[in-house]
This record gives C-alpha cells, structure tokens and sequence, in this order.
C-alpha cells in the first residue's frame, strides 16, 4: 500500500474506531443499567416511575443512559479538545517528557538530533520536536494529528543503551507511524476513549473520597449512610473498568498490525535489519524492558514503541504490541528467540563515548544546482511517506554539504531567525541594502548583527540547500516565547514585502513557517477531507499545473507542453492560463483548497504535477524545490527528490 | 428531578472543571519548564568558557590572584544553583538561589573587567579577545532565552493568580513561578563593558 492509500485506510479506520466506541458505550449503559436496577431496591433507592419494581423500565433506562452518555462524552470531547489545542505536544507533556533543546550541549541528546534530522530531511517533513521522558526502559512514541504538530518522544533508556543504528530503526519506525497516519488514528483514539475511562477514574475517587471523608467524621450513623455509596463507587468503578477492557480491545485492534507495518518501513529506510531488530532485542534483553512507569502511561499504551506497561497489562494476548520475538521474526526469519543479557553500564558508557566521537565523522558529496536529470515521476509519487535507504543517504550528505556556521546557527533559537532573514535577503544590492535597514529599525540589534554576517553564507548557498537549511531552523524557531514569535513573523512579512514583488522562493518559505510555526502556537485542526471528486478542483488544478509549466520553461511553447502532459494524467481539456492569470496569491489560494482533496485524489494531482515537471526529462533545482514544497502544502512529505546518479 | 440527581450532576460539573483548570496549569508549568531548558543550554556553555577565560588571564594578573579566585568560586557557586534548577525549574527556592549566584558571578566577572583594563597586553591577547567576544555573545543568548523564559512564567503565573485557580492552585501544589531577572546594577553593567 503507498502513502496515499494508507491515508485512506486511516481514514475508514476512524469510522471503524467511532462504531466500534458506540458499541463499547451501550455496552456500558446496559451494564450501567442492570447493576442499577438489581441494586436500587437493597440500597434504598427509590425508582423514578414510582410503581412497584421491575427491570425494565423505560424512564430508569433513558435516566441511566443519558447521565452515562453525558459523562462519557463530556470525558471525551475533553480530552478532545485538549488534545487539539495542544497537538502531539499536550502528548508529550502528558507522560511528563521535557523537550530537549536543539542546541544542546550533551553528546548522546546531540546523536539522538541529527539521527531525528536525517530522517525528517529524507522524508520532507520538518523535524518534530524530541522531548526526552525520565524513564529507564528502551522505548519511544510518536503523536501528533499530522506531520505539522507531530513530536516524537524517547525514554532515557532508548538514548543511552542503542548504538546509532537501532536508534536510527526506532526513530523511523516512528517516523513511519506519524506519515502513515497511525499517530492521527491514535490521538483520536485516545481521546475518545478518555470518556469511557473516566468513568472508572470518578469510581474509584467515590470510593475512596467517601472512605477518607468517613475517617474525619467518627459517628457511626454516618459510616452506614455513607456505605451505600462507596458501593456504589465500587460498582461504577467495576462498570468503568469493563470500559477500560474494551477501549484496551480498540486499541489492540487498530495497534497492533500497525507496529508490523512501521517495522518494515523502518527496515526498508536503514536497509539493514539490525537497526529495528537490534532494538527489539535490546528490549528483550534488558531488565527494565521498554517499561514506562508514569500514571498516565496506559493512557498512552498504544503509541509506544514497544509495551510501555508490565506485568498483566502486557499479556500476549492483551497487549497493544505484538510479542517481541514475533515482531523480530517478521523482520529476521531465522530468530532463535533467545535474548542477550544487556548490560546497561556498559553500553550506555560504549554508546556515550560513541557519540563523542561522531560528531565529524561525516563525509561530504557534491550537490549541484544545475538541471539534473531525476528519477522517474512515478517513483517520485511512490516515494511520497515512503523514504527509503537512498533517501536517508542523500539526507547525510546534504547535512554534511550545509556549512558548518549555517548548520550550527540553524540549532540556535537565538540565530535560528537571522539565518531565515539572511535567506530572504535579495541579490540586488539596493535591494538588500533596503531590506537590512528595515531589520536595523525592527530587529534586536544583535540578530541585526547576525544576519549581516550570515548574509554571505546564506547567498552562496547552493539552492538546493535552502530549504533544508529552512526545515533545520523549526525546532529551534519552536522555542521562540509567543511574544518573539510574533516580531519574528512580522519581520518576516516586512522583508517579503519589501521589494514589492514576492518570489516563489519567498512564497514557498513563508508558507513553510507559517504551516509549520503556527500549529505550535495555536490549536491543532486535524486535516479533514472536503473534495472527493476531480470537477470542483479543476480550476486549482490549471493553476498549479500552470505555474509549474511556467516554472523553468522559458520558451511558451515547452511550457505549453509541460502543461498538456500534466493536464492529460486528469484528463483535464483546458487552455493553459497565460502567466498573468496565475499569481502566487492564486496559486496559494489553489493549494489550500487542494489540501482537502481526499487522498487519491492528490495522488492524481501530484502525479499530473510530476509529469508537468519532467515533460522534458529533467527539472532544475527550483522545480523540484516548487513540487516538493506543493506537495508539503497539500499534506503530502514529499523526500528530497533523488538525481539518477544518486 | 430529584435533588440528588441535581446534586450529582453539579458535583459531575464541578469535577471536570477541576480537572480542566489542573490540566490547564500543568500544560503551562511544563511550558515554562521547557523553556527554562534554553537558559540553562546557554548558563552552562558560559561556565565551560570562564575557566578558559581565568586560564588565560593568570598569565598576565599576577598580582589579581583574589579577583580570579573570586570569579572561579562564584563560577563553581553558579554550576550547582544552575544544576539544582535544571532539576525541578518551578522550585522557586532553588531558581532564587541561582539567581543570587548568578548575581554573584557578574558582580565577579565585572570586577575582572575592571582589572583587565590595566593590562593592554591582556586585552590585545587574540585568545582573550575570542574568548571575551564569545562571552558576550553567550550573555546575549541568555537573555534572548531568558525573555522567552519570562514570558512564559508570567502567563503561568497570571492564570495561576486569577480567579477560581488561585483556590485550587495552592491546593494543588502550584507554586508561584520566579521570573529570571537579575537586577542589581552589577550585572546590568557587566553585559555591557567590554574586557
């Protein structure tokens, strides 16, 4: 299954997920329903209809069922709302991981950084922030609605006891949940399930708020008035835990075939199998397992890298995870089943000094900015979530191509915006002459100061370089206090608009920090689905196909035919619009709509951009650039585009 | 209805919106909390330059032994408030500790500048000059972090002081967060003079 395909499965599975949740509340209610009705008549409680008992009773039923439903939906729509309003974050925050910093000074956090960045380069997703949990066990999470508020999280055990290629295999194995869409699946779940939770949580705080009340107050009389409720507490709490067994069957549904799946694509990006399944047996090795002991762990279960929970909760037939052996086998046949002891003194002390010493370990290989001729179109739309070995290379050497300044500036909040100013700086001289004085008036001096010296490095930037540099720049641009950010962003606007003209490269990175930025800054829309249908987005389509034709052609005529070969992959009879017809503002207005294309239908749209793009056998840097960055707008991480030669 | 049906639901009521209001200051003490981190990436990178920085000047300060020692010591003094904070950031005992240590530390740092100045050969030393020129470039980024760190401290503790919060807030062990703000002159002037 590609990207595309497996968007969609996420999608059905949603409706999936709501009917099996249904299923569970009536569940619920019944249970709710029967324990009231057998129990009302010894605790005293006198029925609604006010006629002799029986069980069934239609007002008791909708009473009974209306205050469940209530709390179940009120619990959910909670959690709901909290998870949107802080995305994979509020996650994170959750499990009481704390982020680590992108300039951080510790080598094992360092290794853990680039590892994360050469993934998020391979893919075309801008590196999600890393938060670290205090827990000693090896595993790691990912969440987030979507690739733009996406996190990843990793215990303290994973950091120090994985050499650089099982890390490598965890973290993709990560990235793979987030592009195929597990992570979106997971965040609703999880909220969605709270509801049912939270009924067994209001349980047990009735029986024990009840029982601590009662030993403040002495008197006899009070401990018998009281009783009826704390069995009643007890009986809620019974019926929230049969919510809690079949939300843990949700999740072991949708969980656990995903894992094999995100193993894979983790083997087919590092290539060789110790990556994922030296991991999975360091897990199996080690004492402490991939064991997270945080109270709000089980909430979490099913995003975790392996079982987070020990004991019962990770019985083989319970358990969100596939058994390790198993999910080894998958990936290495001949798996004998037996694991190594690990010694966490010494791996941790091997894997430190490791990564003391990888820091210059790189090698570098040339990029170039001239027309290159790339890869087949279909294997670029193939590519899309997909990110494979060669990929991860190519990502190595780009980071390796980046100077060294830019690189390390990229990591620092601090400097992080005077490398975005020093990108948007023009290459006219009056120009930018104009543009510094602006940031002279508007900026923090010091940043002034900054941006003047990076401006020489910025410029003689091989242009296939600049984007990645912008992707480096997120994690540390997410650290900006909501008050910088804003100067940051109006800063940026000022410089766009200073020549009066916006460039597509302006264009592309504006809507790269904004898409990426804003998310951190304000609430989390998961990415809904509004065009099915080719007809309503026709025109959008011309547009973009348009602009990609114009885009590098310079003679009408080529770019005409770049336009009918994309316009003939939809079908599509028009005219090609003249370049008057198609501004940035329009181009940027047709993206937005075509991010709610349903997922097949983008993979028609980009595979019809693809094939305008290389009419002509070969793209420049800036449009392969253009493409990658449309099909980021639309929703789809597209990798770096890879040369024949690669 | 009967009453205590109508009880129950407000007491259903009140519960979630506890639970809302806690959830909500925990999201926002981890927020300052993390940035709390930026400050301390950049406090540490300076306590890794200053020794460099005693070394090179020992050279040259023969008769300056007590200005250096004194600037090691409140360097040493610095490092473990600063550890202590990384620890728990809302401690606000430990982030007042540091603070005074830090206050300390410029307040020591300002009075090696001071003698420097007598020694032209020192100032035109190209080590110093690297070391000094990064020194202030670090003290810039500990502001930078520390004004994203204040801000964020200031919307925690506003929520945390208006009403209801501040009922459950105590209750709950939400302490009032210390802003990292340094004010004694000494220290406004140390960012400022030039070794």
């Amino acid at each position: 299954m590609d990207f595309f395909g497996s968007q969609e499965a996420a999608r059905r599975q949603t409706a999936q997920l709501v009917v099996f949740f249904a299923l569970a509340v009536l569940v619920i209610i019944l249970a709710v329903y029967a324990v009231v009705s057998l129990a009302a008549p010894f605790l005293g409680i006198e029925d609604f209809s006010h006629t002799p008992h029986s069980f069934w009773d239609a007002e008791r039923l909708a009473w009974v069922g209306g205050l469940t439903l209530l709390i179940v939906t009120a619990g959910s729509a909670y959690k709901i709302r909290e998870l949107h309003n802080g995305g994979g974050a509020a996650v994170a925050d959750m499990l009481g991981g704390t982020m680590i910093p992108a300039n951080t000074g510790d080598p094992l956090e360092r290794r853990l950084l680039n590892v994360v960045a050469e993934m998020a380069i391979a893919s075309g997703t801008p590196s999600p922030p890393v938060y670290l949990l205090d827990a000693q066990g090896i595993n790691a999470f990912a969440a987030g609605f979507s690739p733009d508020d996406a996190i990843i999280g990793v215990t303290r055990g994973c950091v120090q006891l994985l050499n650089r290629d099982q890390l490598q295999g965890v973290i993709a194995h990560e990235f793979s949940h987030i592009l195929n869409g597990d992570t979106l699946i997971k965040m609703r779940l999880m909220g969605v399930l709270h509801g049912i939770m939270l009924l067994s949580d209001a349980g047990m705080h009735m029986c024990t708020g009840t029982l601590r009340a009662n030993r403040y107050a002495r008197r006899r009389a009070r401990v018998v008035v009281s009783l009826p409720w704390v069995i009643v507490g007890f009986l809620i709490f019974m019926l929230g835990a049969v919510g809690l067994v079949l939300g843990d069957l949700i999740k072991r549904a949708v969980s656990r075939q995903r894992e094999f799946l995100a193993d894979a694509a983790a083997v087919q990006f590092t290539r060789n199998t110790e990556g994922v399944a030296g991991a999975l047996k360091a897990i199996g090795g080690y004492k402490e397992g991939s064991r997270v002991a945080h109270p709000n762990a089980g909430q979490a279960s099913h995003l975790f890298f392996g079982s987070a929970l020990k004991g019962f909760m990770a019985q083989d037939w319970w358990a969100t995870h596939p058994p390790l052996a198993e999910r080894i086998r998958h990936i290495e046949p001949g798996f004998n089943g037996l694991f190594e002891a690990v010694n966490a003194k010494v791996l941790s002390e091997r894997n430190r000094l490791e990564a003391k010493g990888l820091v210059s370990a790189l090698a570098g290989g040339a990029t170039s900015s001239q027309a290159i001729a790339w890869e087949k179109p279909e294997r670029v739309i193939e590519s899309i979530g997909r990110p494979t070995h060669n990929h991860a290379q190519h990502a190595k050497r780009l980071l390796a191509d980046m100077p060294r300044v830019l690189r390390e500036s990229a990591d620092e909040p601090y400097s992080a915006r005077a490398i975005v100013y020093a990108l948007l700086l023009d290459h006219d001289a009056a120009m930018r002459k104009a543009q510094l004085r602006i940031l002279h008036e508007h900026a923090d001096p010091e940043v002034f100061r900054m941006t003047s010296e990076l401006q020489s490095a910025c410029h003689d930037l091989d242009p296939g370089l600049r984007l990645p540099l912008v992707d480096l720049t997120l994690p540390a641009l997410r650290l900006l206090s909501k008050e910088q950010y804003r100067l940051f962003r109006s800063n940026v606007r000022r410089l766009i608009k200073s020549d009066e003209k916006i460039s597509l490269f302006e264009y592309v990175l504006h809507r790269l920090l904004l898409r990426h930025l804003d998310s951190g800054f304000n609430a989390v829309e998961a990415p809904g689905v509004k065009y099915r249908n080719l007809e309503p987005v026709i025109e959008d389509c011309t547009v973009v196909l348009a602009m990609l034709a114009h885009q590098g052609h310079r003679l009408f005529a080529e770019a005409e035919k770049a336009f009918a070969d994309g316009a003939s992959e939809l079908d599509i009879d028009a005219g090609m619009p003249g370049k008057g017809q198609c501004s940035l503002k329009r181009f940027d207005v047709a993206i937005i709509r075509l991010r709610l294309a349903a997922p097949p239908l983008k993979k028609r749209v980009l595979t019809a951009c693809a094939a305008c793009v290389f009419s002509d056998g070969k793209a420049s840097v800036a449009q392969s650039e253009l493409l990658r960055a449309l099909a980021d707008g639309m929703g789809c991480p597209m990798p770096p585009l890879l040369s024949l030669a690669d | 209805m009967s009453t205590a049906m109508i009880m129950f639901l407000i007491f259903v009521a009140l519960l979630l919106y506890i639970v809302v209001m806690y959830n909500r200051l925990v999201k926002l003490r981890n927020r300052f909390k993390n940035a709390f981190a930026q400050i301390d990436v950049q406090l540490k990178r300076r306590y890794e330059l200053i020794p460099n920085l005693v070394e090179t000047a020992k050279a040259y300060l023969k008769h300056e032994r007590a200005t250096l020692e004194k600037v090691t010591e409140a360097r040493n003094q610095a490092l473990g408030a600063a550890k202590k904070v990384a620890g728990d950031p809302a401690n606000g005992a430990a982030m007042r500790g540091l603070l005074g240590a830090e206050t300390a530390l410029a307040g020591a740092l300002g009075g090696l500048s001071v003698a420097i100045e007598a020694y032209p050969e020192l100032k035109a030393d190209e080590n110093m000059r690297q070391l000094t020129e990064e020194l202030t470039s670090t003290e810039n980024r500990v502001s930078f972090a520390r004004q994203a760190y204040n801000d964020d401290v200031m919307v925690y503790n506003t929520r945390r002081e208006t009403f209801p919060d501040l009922i459950f807030a105590a209750m709950f062990g939400f302490k009032q967060a210390v802003l990292f703000e340094i004010t004694s002159p000494v220290e406004k002037e140390a960012v400022k003079v030039a070794f």
